[in-house]
């Protein structure tokens, strides 16, 4: 018997998303410049030792700027809220080996700030001097997800005009055999939430919202379907895949946990809301009609 | 006035290297016992460091035999102690599938912490894998049967402030009934023993452990690592009320601001912590002046606790004079992503005792940290409002105001 029977939903606006990929040719031209900041380029001692998801989250952040429909709203006071997902593996690897050979000296110093889950959302701070609050999210398979409720719920209080959630990781995983035949890919998504008070929200092309009902359950809704909700569906197919495979309880039906779809199209993942389900098959039966 | 609902915190849970229990841990902070010692987990002779704050053991939850418990990884072992524990002291752990019960733990560095542990053992699960494993929250979540999302924040050593912000925020927005949150750390491993030393972040005071953690001290030489876990569980206060539950402390503000600086190095503009600060007493609706204690996060290096000490004149103004401000790192060493929600305890402890736990090790304080220090001895006086600060790499400032119920 459950104790509360209600219904919360949180909505905010998507001002800019941007989605990018890079592989073992591509990143190190995207390492030594990820891209131009309001016209200027990026100071190359902050990007020197930082990890490759950071890298490539920073470029996409960077990316979405130039799409706002405004590129130069104020993000002084922004939130950033990073997701990696197993950051460092690579580099990790390699330090094992070398520790193991070497002792403590090897040991990098770098490996302590930039190989772990708060890294991305700290260099992107410093890089692009947002003084909002900065943090890591998930870090493992689901991350996203959870980073962006966590968005969503810190622009409804109000501890933020704005949000970028962050999310970066590697499809396949590169793991020793992939790394040796140099077939890794990493992606990074970029997002550019802002709250329903925000000047620009008039301006946002899209509007997300978070639903949770009194089951525990909850969803992740867009308005209607367009290219951004397609290009999470295909993150959440590509990154979910791992969880899946081991039976977590956030990927079986009747436990709860968050759902990423569109309302009226796209379905994926995880245990909706009976409002998101009865949400979907109405607007299936209107298009229907 | 704020229509936001009251939250507080109703349970606790935790592994620390004070101990396990609530009494034993607070009897041994206000006594100024020290928990650092000399690293005997692994072959430190080759460290720069070689000292730590070490969680000696972990506790069995009820329901688990010790086989199947001493087979998890230290750092699940200690999140389903502290989880159950938090869920036990609140009354709650009969009736944990009665609610949407959320879970926001702070975790800096989960997969490393793993991997490397496998990689000491021999295991190649960082360079082939075998299908990746669910997260720790997901795995609690499973374990406890818990009905409500889960969340791993981290914003390294200011990670159990924004838990415990998270967590806040999902109960005034009504996405759960009940909430845990706070902290999990279980970084003293070989290596990350030896990146923080070879950052020259850590003490090489090796032959004196106990008294090497000095924060404020003229004579410090960096922090010592500590481990742990800490998990409170927060509930509204009418819900509280209406079960008669006990009230620890009410969640009063969180406060958190990005200095954009330098992923490791305080930024010499102290506005954003001051307004981290000024936003958590705001949002306690609390002049920073009516505070009665500061659990500082004062680490033990010389460039963090001057910029500690300069954000704290010029929150607190004249009143710096007459509020005393500890540092509890110098009993429990720097907890690293659990050290806030450690210090968060400490506050609910000097509610509770109403006393100031001490800054043990501070003979000589640095004449750049002039603030109302509480040197070695607890200090017994009324306090009704406290505020942790919490500064983490990557440039997060936070600050937790609790206030008595």
């Amino acid at each position: 018997m459950r104790t509360t029977p209600q219904n919360a939903m949180s909505s905010c606006g998507l001002l800019a998303q941007a989605y990018l990929q890079a592989d073992p040719l591509s990143l190190p031209s995207i390492r030594k410049q990820p891209g131009l900041f309001r016209g200027k380029p990026l100071p190359g001692s902050i990007l020197k030792n930082v990890d490759d998801q950071t890298i490539l989250g920073l470029a996409a952040v960077l990316r979405a700027i130039e799409l706002m429909p405004d590129p130069n709203v104020d993000l002084t006071d922004w939130a950033i809220l990073g997701s990696p997902r197993f950051i460092a593996r690579m580099n990790l690897s390699e330090q094992f080996v070398k520790f193991k050979a070497e002792g403590a000296w090897s040991a990098s110093p770098h490996s302590i700030p930039h190989r772990c889950l708060h890294s991305t959302s700290g260099t992107i701070s410093q890089a692009l001097k947002i003084h909002g609050p900065n943090f890591g999210n998930g870090g493992g398979p689901g991350g996203y997800v959870e980073t962006i409720l966590s968005a969503v719920g810190l622009l409804q209080a109000g501890e933020a005009p704005g949000a970028w959630v962050v999310c970066a990781g590697f499809d396949p995983e590169p793991y020793r055999q992939v790394r040796s035949e140099n077939r890794w890919q990493l992606h990074a998504l970029a997002l550019a939430l802002i709250s329903a008070d925000h000047p620009e929200y008039a301006k946002a092309p899209w509007q997300l919202s978070v639903h949770v009902d009194s089951e525990g359950h909850g969803a992740i809704a867009f308005a209607e379907e367009d290219p951004l909700p397609r290009r999470l569906a295909e993150w959440h197919h590509r990154f979910m895949q791992p969880l899946s495979a081991v039976s977590s309880p956030m990927s079986e039906p009747g436990e709860g946990g968050f759902q990423i779809g569109v309302v009226g199209g796209i379905r994926l993942g995880w245990q909706p809301t009976k409002a998101f389900q009865a949400n979907a098959t109405s607007n299936r039966s209107n298009q229907a009609a | 006035m704020s229509d936001k609902p009251t939250i507080w915190m109703t349970g606790l849970g935790a592994v620390t290297p004070l101990g396990h229990n609530y009494d034993q841990i607070a009897d041994r902070l206000f006594a100024g016992e020290s928990g650092v010692s000399r690293v005997d987990t692994f072959d430190v002779s080759q460290h720069p460091s070689q000292i730590a704050a070490l969680v000696k053991d972990i506790p069995l939850p009820p329901g688990w035999c010790v086989a199947e418990f001493q087979a998890l990884p230290r750092i699940t072992q200690c999140a389903l102690w502290s989880t159950t524990q938090a869920l036990i002291d609140a009354g709650l752990w009969e009736r944990r599938h009665d609610h949407r019960l959320g879970l926001v733990l702070g975790i800096g560095a989960e997969w490393g912490i793993l991997w490397e542990d496998d990689f000491n053992r021999g295991g190649r699960q960082i360079h082939e894998g075998d299908g990746e494993s669910a997260s720790l929250v997901q795995q609690i979540r499973r374990l406890l049967n818990l009905h409500g999302p889960v969340h791993t924040v981290s914003a390294a050593c200011a990670s159990g402030n924004v838990a415990l912000s998270v967590a806040k925020k999902w109960l005034e927005q009504g996405w759960v009934d009940r909430c845990l949150a706070g902290a999990c750390d279980m970084t003293i491993t070989p290596m990350s023993l030896a990146g923080f030393g070879n950052l020259r972040a850590l003490s090489r005071r090796n032959d004196a452990p106990a008294a090497a953690s000095r924060p404020f001290d003229r004579d410090r030489d960096g922090f010592v690592a500590g481990e742990g876990s800490v998990v409170f569980l927060l509930e509204k206060a009418d819900d509280a009320r209406r079960r008669t539950a006990r009230c620890y402390a009410e969640v009063a503000g969180v406060g958190m601001r990005s200095d954009a600086f330098h992923m490791v190095i305080p930024s010499p503009d102290p506005a954003p912590a001051i307004m981290a600060m000024r936003r958590a007493c705001h949002e306690a609706r609390l002049d920073p002046a009516d505070l009665d204690y500061v659990n500082g996060h004062a680490t033990s290096t010389p460039v963090g606790d001057q910029a500690e000490t300069r954000v704290l004149h010029e929150v607190l103004g004249s009143a710096v004079d007459r509020i005393p401000v500890s540092s509890t790192k110098s009993m429990t060493g720097h907890m690293l992503t659990a050290a806030a929600a450690f210090e968060a305890l400490a506050c609910v402890m000097a509610l509770d005792r109403q006393a100031v736990p001490p800054t043990i090790n501070l003979d000589h304080p640095d004449p750049e940290c002039q603030l109302c220090h509480v040197p070695w001895t607890a200090q017994p006086r009324p306090i009704h409002t406290v505020a942790s600060n919490s500064f983490g790499f990557g440039g997060s400032n936070t600050c937790l105001v609790l206030r008595a119920a």
